[in-house]
């Protein structure tokens, strides 16, 4: 069928009406599809909550045997960390509603810095485990009781899934900034920021529980 | 198009100080209120509930955006919960499930 002679008009907030060329402009559905994205993002980590649950319950005693070996003082500082860096996004981006370019551009590369640290925090972590021989199909884990091999097997699987949530979002607030200068995201139209603050939030509240879960429960012994 | 009510910078800043103090409590609960280890998780999970809360109601706009956002964020939670229910009755009966038969 042929639609080119039809006009199709759609209306702006004000009333006015538009005819329709190539409309791109709507942030509804652009946040609307983010949320879908964030829904798959939920099960992808919920599925590994999940794993981690039933685990935990059939190897209760390993678990908190390894749980406890984790430095509980490096998750804490990094918790915190996270905290502070979705405050510097959440606060650019209403900074940037608000006109202030500058203010919101200076927020979003501290947010930068802040994801920074955590994944110098982690890589430290990291690599305490790995000088302690603890990592993947080890031989000195592989020798040791079931319930620990999965206990760090899902440590090392979810905290380095989370990490490369991270270090996504790194280059999305660089990716941010460049629209910014070159004019893409303006302060009448950005939800492309508010999306990719949505996301960085997905990426902390991911982090709300997997600090209590793998650091925290090794204490309740 | 009726007025939308938005996040002010003093509501962000509020709840900002309420996730500190939420963050600070999960990482001192063990040291200064110790519990076994059933009420360590109750009270572990119960405050990342309420920090996942005022993440998603204030930090991710919820509270301000159309009911249909909200919808989505509830159908994933709903789902995941079925997901978690089904799941438990495998980890809790399967030593039992033969016994079960005989």
């Amino acid at each position: 069928m042929d639609h080119s002679s039809e006009i199709e008009i759609i209306y702006d907030k004000q009333g006015n009406p538009h005819e329709v060329i190539d409309f791109n402009d709507d942030d509804e559905g652009s946040k609307l599809g983010f949320w879908f994205f964030l829904f798959t993002e939920l099960m992808l980590f919920g599925g590994m909550f999940l794993v981690f649950t039933f685990y935990f319950y059939r190897y209760t005693d390993n678990f908190l045997e390894a749980s406890a070996t984790l430095n509980i003082v490096l998750g804490g500082i990094n918790t915190f960390i996270l905290l502070i860096s979705t405050y510097f996004m959440g606060m650019g981006l209403i900074n940037f509603k608000n006109g202030e370019v500058s203010k919101a551009k200076v927020k979003i590369v501290l947010t930068i810095v802040f994801s920074i640290i955590f994944l110098t925090v982690k890589y430290f972590e990291w690599m305490a485990e790995i000088h302690h021989g603890i990592y993947p199909d080890s031989e000195i884990l592989n020798a040791k009781e079931h319930g620990i091999i999965l206990f760090f097997g899902l440590y090392f699987t979810m905290t380095g899934l989370h990490g490369v949530h991270i270090i996504i979002g790194i280059a999305l607030m660089v990716w941010v900034i460049l629209l910014m200068n070159r004019g893409t995201i303006t302060t009448k139209k950005y939800v492309i920021f508010e999306n990719v603050a949505l996301y960085w939030d997905l990426v902390h509240m991911v982090w709300v529980f997997l600090f209590p879960l793998f650091y925290i429960t090794g204490l309740g012994r | 198009m009726t007025h939308h009510e938005t996040l002010t910078e003093s509501m962000f800043i509020k709840v900002f100080f309420a996730l500190i103090a939420l963050t600070t409590l999960t990482f001192l609960q063990p040291y200064f209120m110790h519990q076994d280890l059933s009420n360590t998780i109750a009270i572990q999970m119960f405050i990342a509930v309420i920090k996942t809360f005022l993440i998603g109601a204030y930090y991710m706009h919820l509270k301000y955006e159309q009911p249909l956002f909200r919808w989505v964020v509830l159908i994933a939670v709903i789902t995941l919960t079925i997901f978690f229910v089904i799941t438990s009755f495998d980890a809790i009966y399967r030593n039992d499930i033969n016994d079960f038969f005989t």
